[in-house]
């Protein structure tokens, strides 16, 4: 799962180095890689790729601020 | 009199001093101790050797001290270059130090790691305004003056010669030719809108008034100065705030916020991620918007699920702070745009046609601004200022020269101009302007691209997305490529898709055919 994560990451968001670099604990919003639009896109690949819904409570910087948190709000879901 | 914008801060602390003016996260600051702080900034530039007329830099996070810090660099009788805190040290901030003659930086200790980006030469000093470990502060190539040894500084404060015409503050936008530009704004020029601002809104003392633009867009002028001009209680809008609908829904409800004001695309999103119910955020009194188009459907769907508030758009470029307004009096229809409106109290509009005539009502045309908003130039750029302030274009007897906005509207029937589009290659792209060819001219310096075009992509959310067609010399990673334009361009230049072609459609004059490459996205 950590995987598919950063691979979208680091396509499709802001991120110019090699996908392997984007590391689990990566401050993804503190360093700008995920902004307000790229929340969106991110949100979107989520419920694709993972059927899941995420809920508008949970669009809290918690559960964005690193790949793992992504991760963790997944696996809470399925 | 306030016929300065440091004034509104000197009176408002003589008669609000115990009011909070500032709130930052779980700081915040009174009215006096603002204008104190301020003060002992002013005080230190100048020891430092700032004088009326300079130009002192701004390049941190929004923050409590960097709204202390533009009045101090105003006291001194200097403008203010506020400087995108994302944007690349290494080319577009060294580009705006270094064009716009910057010897003194105000910061942060979070931008240190940007600090050995930065050029020397010009640049001598980092004013370094928050408390951090003074120990950890040193620069090898500039001297540095931290937060403590501001706090010695006397606070006292001596006024300079300056008056209402004399700069307040350069703002750069992005320019067509590859290097942004950086427009002149006096004193007069931001207090003719907020006064404007202070009067239509109502503002008071009571008012509780967000600041969710950054301080180089001039989205954040209103905020700041309407505020100090009345003495209520500015709320910086942190960047995680900033980012999450829900967020932005809590700040409102848990500060009782009274006048929010951003880009429709960020109230697109609250409408849309934000758990709104019918009534939420009660406290509000005005919001108000400006920046890019709000698309009608959403904005209805806001209006009817959040009634209370009055809604305004407001409508101008950079160069004319803001220039007309429309009050949106009900639900909007989703399949109709929402006017741009007409002219705030002293400012001056009409429109031009292609063949230098007074558009008829109904007629599109240039629109044409005049009056004490207009801004002073582009800095250092007499050319491009001559190509847009001019005089009276159709050859009539205005004492005074004019800007051409380059926005193509028309009067519609209820005496309110419409937005059309743009006569050249500018977009808007979440409220930002931004001129294709500066990311064109940014993709053309990598060795390896030989062609190149950049196409807007018409979005929902964000007005555009922006999408770049490349042809390369040779082997690059799409991620090597997007890194280049990272290291060049601010977040919100950076095209959000980049694709590959062998090479690009021209058309029978050799250019590259933008037509057919548009219509290649809608397919």
């Amino acid at each position: 799962m950590h995987d598919q994560i950063r691979t979208y990451i680091a396509e499709e968001l802001k991120w110019d180095k090699p996908a392997e670099e984007l590391a689990n604990d990566f401050p993804l919003l503190e360093r700008d890689v995920v902004d307000s639009l790229g929340i969106f896109k991110i949100i979107g690949f989520i419920e694709d790729e993972f059927d899941v819904e995420v809920d508008d409570e949970e669009l809290v910087p918690e559960n964005f601020e690193t790949i793992n948190s992504i991760a963790a709000l997944i696996s809470g879901k399925e | 009199m306030n016929y300065l914008l440091h004034h509104l801060l000197e009176a408002s602390a003589l008669k609000h001093g115990e009011r909070v003016a500032v709130v930052d996260g779980d700081r915040s600051c009174t009215y006096a101790e603002l204008d104190q702080l301020s003060n002992r900034i002013a005080n230190h530039l100048q020891t430092a050797g700032v004088r009326q007329g300079d130009r002192v830099g701004v390049y941190l996070q929004k923050s409590l001290e960097a709204v202390a810090g533009l009045y101090g660099i105003m006291k001194t009788g200097a403008a203010y270059v506020p400087i995108d805190p994302n944007a690349p040290a290494s080319s577009r901030a060294s580009y705006i130090i270094e064009n716009c003659d910057i010897r003194l930086l105000l910061t942060s200790s979070e931008m240190s790691e940007q600090w050995s980006d930065l050029p020397s030469g010009m640049l001598e000093e980092l004013v370094v305004l928050d408390e951090s470990e003074d120990g950890d502060l040193f620069d090898e190539k500039f001297r540095v003056t931290t937060r403590s040894q501001i706090d010695k500084v006397d606070p006292s404060y001596e006024p300079t010669g300056v008056i209402g015409q004399d700069l307040a503050y350069v703002l750069y936008t992005s320019g067509s030719t590859g290097a942004p530009k950086g427009v002149k704004l006096s004193h007069l020029n931001a207090l003719s809108y907020v006064r404007w601002i202070v009067d239509h809104f109502e503002l008071t003392e009571f008012d509780r008034i967000s600041n969710h633009p950054p301080l180089h867009f001039d989205m954040s002028i209103p905020d700041l100065y309407g505020a100090a001009w009345v003495g209520a209680t500015l709320y910086l809008v942190g960047p995680k705030a900033a980012v999450f609908p829900i967020q932005i829904k809590r700040f409102i409800e848990n500060n009782e916020i009274t006048v929010w004001y951003s880009v429709p695309s960020v109230l697109s999103m609250l409408l849309q991620r934000g758990k709104l119910e019918l009534g939420s955020m009660p406290s509000l009194r005005i919001l108000t918007f400006a920046g890019e188009v709000f698309p009608s459907k959403f904005l209805k769907e806001l209006m009817e699920l959040v009634p209370h508030p009055r809604y305004i758009n407001q409508y101008g470029p950079t160069e004319t702070n803001v220039c007309t307004y429309y009050e949106v009096p009900e639900p909007p229809d989703p399949d109709a745009d929402i006017p741009i409106g007409r002219a705030i109290s002293d400012v001056g509009t009409f429109v031009v046609t292609d063949d230098d005539r007074l558009a008829d009502p109904g007629e599109t045309g240039e629109l044409v601004v005049r009056g004490s908003t207009v801004m002073r130039g582009y800095w250092g750029d007499p050319e491009k200022t001559g190509k847009t302030l001019v005089p009276d274009p159709l050859g009539g007897e205005l004492p005074d020269l004019v800007y051409r906005t380059g926005d193509l509207v028309r009067m519609n029937r209820g005496g309110n101009y419409e937005f059309l589009g743009r006569r050249d290659n500018q977009i808007k792209s979440r409220g930002y302007r931004i001129e294709l060819g500066e990311i064109e001219t940014a993709l053309y310096g990598h060795a390896l691209v030989r062609e190149c075009a950049v196409l807007p992509v018409p979005d929902d959310l964000i007005t555009n997305r922006i999408l770049a067609f490349v042809a390369l010399d040779g082997e690059l990673e799409v991620h090597e490529l997007k890194g280049y334009l990272q290291d060049r361009l601010p977040p919100y230049m950076l095209p959000d898709t980049i694709e590959y072609a062998e090479s690009l459609p021209k058309t029978s004059t050799g250019k590259i055919d933008r037509q057919a490459l548009s219509a290649q996205i809608s397919d």
